[in-house]
This record gives C-alpha cells, structure tokens and sequence, in this order.
C-alpha cells in the first residue's frame, strides 16, 4: 500500500485539478452569460472602468517604458556579437507589440486588478453582502463580476495598446539617446517591419487576458500562470 | 407568513451541522432561534432565506414548499439584518437602503426610490441628513439601523434577524431590540431573530426556539423560559453556559 502512495497523491492532486478547472470555466461561463444583464448596471461598469482603465494606466505606462528600454539595451548588446545591432527597431517592434506588451500588462493588470478584486470579494463574502445582494433579489455575479469582466475586455486592448506605444517608445529614448540611432531612422525601420498581424495577436492575447483577469478571482498566482500559458499557446497558434 | 421547517438536515462538507430541525412559525409570530455559538443557529436563518438548501427535509412558506425557483418571490417579501449590517461600501446610505428600487428586476424612479428611503430612514430614528453619508461613516449602531431601515423599506411580510445586536454597546443594543419590537408590533410581521442574548429575547420575542446538537431541543413562549426544566434554557436564563455533557 505504501508503494502506492505516489500515485494515490498524483490522482488527488490531478482531480483536484480538474475540479479547479471545471469550476472556473463554469464560473466564466455563468459570468459571460450576464455579461447583457451588467448593461443594466452602468454605475458598476463606471466603476470598474475607473479601477481597470484610469486606475492600472500609470504602472501599466512606467512598466512598458521601462520595458521597452530594456529590450533595446540587450538587443543592442546581444546584436554586437554578430554584428547585428542594426536590427534593434526591428526585433524591438515584434518583441513588444507580439509578446512583452501584451504579457506585461496582462500580469500588471492581474497583480492590481485581479488581486484587488478577490480581496474585495472575499471580504464582502466574510461580511454578508454577497448574501445581502441575493435577498435584495439582485445577482451577485451580474452586480459583481459581468460588469469588470465587460469593461475588462474592452480596457485590456486599450491598455495593451497604449502599453506598446509606451514600450516602442521606451526602445526609441534608448537607441537615440545612448545607441547611436537616428530618431526618424528608427521610427521608420520599427514601422516598416511590422505587419497588421502583429497588432492584432497583441489585441488578441489583450483580450484573452482580459478574461482570464476577472475569471480567476480566487487565485492570483493561478491567472499569472494562466496569462503566460495562454500567451504560448496564441503565440504558437500564430507561428 | 407561515414558515414550517420539517425534519430539515445540512451538513457542510460532511460536517452534520443541522441533523433534524423541525420548527413552525406562525404568521404574525416573532421566534427568537437561541444556542450556543456554532450550533447552527444562523444556517437556519440563511435556509428560511433560501441562500441554502436543506439536504434532507422541507422548508415551506405558506403551504408552498421554498426552492431555489420559488427563492426570489419569497425574498421580495422578506427583509433581512445580518449580523454585520453588509451595507454596500461604494453607496450612500440612502442607495444601500433604496438597493432593490435602484437595482432589483422591478425598479422605480430615483426620486421615489429615495422619498421611501427617507421614511424608512425616519422609521428607524435615523435624521434626514444620514441619507447622503457612506457607510464608512455611520457608528455601529447607525449602520444597524440602515440596515433595518433596508430590511423594511419594502414592507415586508418576514423579517429575519441575525444576532440584531451584536457588536453593540448595551445601550446601542437596548435600542436596537426596542425598534424591532416596535416595527415588528406595528407592522404585524412574522419575525425570526436569531440570538443569543437574553435581553434580546426578552424585548423581541412572543416565542423562543433552543437549538442544541443539530436539533430543537426546547420551544415555547417567552415567559416559559423561567419555568422551563431545560438545562441549557436555564443556563440561558442565568445568562451562564453549562458544559456540553450537562446540556443533554
């Protein structure tokens, strides 16, 4: 019996999985749902509006800047030893609008929002007023989540875009200031390099984190790690 | 209202809490549901909202027996004090206390939503310039009183109580008791107020309900409970607690 207690661990841990997964997609399923009956609930749209899109938007530019001035920097470092530090516009372009951008905003947004919401759920839980709604004869998910869920999906792309041009622009100070590139030099080598197709699967995985931010309010870390997983599996699905 | 409990069980996650509760409250009654802590005094009170499901057993509301589909008619006719007030933080105490007019499936205009808040505020003692104030700012015993102010806003037939006092200075508490006997009285409502305070009981209840190891262990009227044999009613009544082998 003893033998079998790794697999007995392994089944467990597996179901408990599977549960984690059901539950959550059932939950994103139920919030879709009532993602028309939030309409009925602007004052919570507003709300989210203001936490997601005005409130997330200063971390959200200082990380992407940063960002962005980063890639140039080791592009440029990395491109020497090839003799390749031409290629900073190009590879700094597709680097953020097709993976960073998306992906460093998706996890910003998951540890500001997503981790403010649990906590806000889990302590209107504890005080009864998730219990309060339902006996005022007024859902809890359609007053709660479909309303951060519907400005989620519209705030994450906005975000995601406003994030790019942020990082773009955090690749340009550095390559002008302290690489030796000519300003409009870079901005056209970056804008002849990139395709439609690059602006939308940032869009993409924008609005697939979008999703995954307000479905996953038990688990920060979870939707972290769902944000990067899904961030592979789009980026493969392109490629 | 009449609400009849018949040989209802709950357990959560396996844990028997409820093992078989079998309670009539007649309309126009006010019950007071008295234990120890954690005996499952307010799981019968989210089971007669219908915010659970008994897993054995039958709930019914004047004949009909209560499900989740018949859960938000018999809701409409209900209001609620949890034990925390659970006033909604974002709102004014006038939106918390007009919440089902401004937000529910039936709604009316902002203007008549908040003139009924205004009188149930002033219904519960509570001055007209509270009703611009965030619950942040209200004491204790203002934000138990918005929160009954909510519960009767819409003239309900039931009203239950989940420990109305608790977290209350005695004398914040008294008045918090005398208004519900006051509202109760007038508006003849059938009530049930879970507690364990005796001077509750004594200012709100015609009747009293002991629950003890998942079942009713002794019921009857108000004045009953000096006579009653009961060890725990009378420990109760002592306002001191036997231990658990002296309660059986």
């Amino acid at each position: 019996m003893q033998a079998l207690m790794p697999v007995a661990l392994l089944g467990r841990g597996t179901l408990g999985l599977v549960a984690r997964i059901g539950r959550a997609t059932r939950f994103s399923l139920a919030t879709l749902l009532r993602l028309p009956a939030a309409l009925r609930h602007p004052g919570q749209i507003a709300r989210a509006g203001w936490q997601l899109l005005w409130q997330s938007l200063p971390i959200v530019a200082v990380t992407a800047l940063f960002t962005g001035a980063a890639l140039a920097l080791q592009i440029h470092a990395g491109g020497a030893r090839i003799a390749a530090q031409s290629v900073v516009p190009q590879i700094v372009a597709v680097g953020i609008l097709r993976e960073l951008g998306p992906v460093m905003v998706g996890l910003m947004i998951v540890a500001r929002f997503t981790s403010s919401m649990a906590a806000e759920l889990a302590t209107m839980k504890v005080n009864d007023e998730i219990a309060a709604l339902v006996t005022l004869s007024v859902d809890p998910v359609t007053w709660l989540v479909a309303p951060r869920l519907l400005v989620a999906v519209i705030a994450l792309p906005v975000l995601v875009l406003i994030g790019d041009i942020l990082g773009l622009a955090g690749g340009w100070i550095v390559a002008t200031e302290g690489l030796g590139f000519s300003g409009p030099a870079y901005v056209k080598a970056s804008w002849a390099f990139l395709t439609p197709a690059d602006l939308w699967l940032s869009m993409t995985k924008a609005l697939v984190f979008g999703i995954i931010a307000v479905a996953t309010t038990r688990a920060v870390e979870a939707a972290a790690v769902l944000v990067l997983a899904a961030n592979v599996a789009l980026s493969a699905a392109v490629l | 209202m009449k609400i009849v409990l018949d040989h209802v069980a709950k357990a959560f996650a396996g844990r028997p809490v409820l093992e078989d509760v079998s309670l009539t409250v007649n309309e126009g009654t006010s019950l007071a549901i008295i234990g120890r802590s954690g005996m499952g005094k307010s799981v019968i009170a989210r089971l007669i909202l219908g915010l659970e499901t008994p897993d054995r057993g039958q709930i019914t509301v004047d004949g009909a027996a209560l499900t989740p589909r018949t859960r938000r008619v018999h809701l409409r006719r209900t209001g609620v004090l949890f034990q925390q007030p659970a006033l909604l933080a974002g709102l004014t105490v006038w939106e918390n206390i007009a919440f089902r007019a401004l937000h529910g499936p039936k709604r009316t205009s902002r203007r008549a939503a908040r003139e009924a808040a205004q009188r149930s505020l002033a219904d519960v003692g509570l001055p007209p310039e509270t009703a611009t104030r965030h619950p942040a700012e209200l004491s204790g015993g203002m934000a138990k009183r918005v929160g009954l102010a909510r519960a009767i806003v819409d003239n309900p037939r039931l009203l239950v109580l989940d420990e109305p006092n608790a977290g209350l200075d005695p004398v914040s508490a008294a008045e918090i008791d005398t208004l519900i006997a006051g509202l109760v009285a007038t508006r003849g409502l059938t009530a049930v107020t879970i507690t364990h305070d005796i001077a509750s009981i004594r200012t709100i209840a015609d009747r009293v309900a002991l629950l003890d190891a998942g079942r009713i262990a002794w019921e009857g009227g108000r004045a009953d409970m000096e006579t009653a044999e009961n060890a725990l009613i009378r420990a109760f009544w002592a306002r001191s607690f036997p231990g658990p082998e002296q309660s059986r």
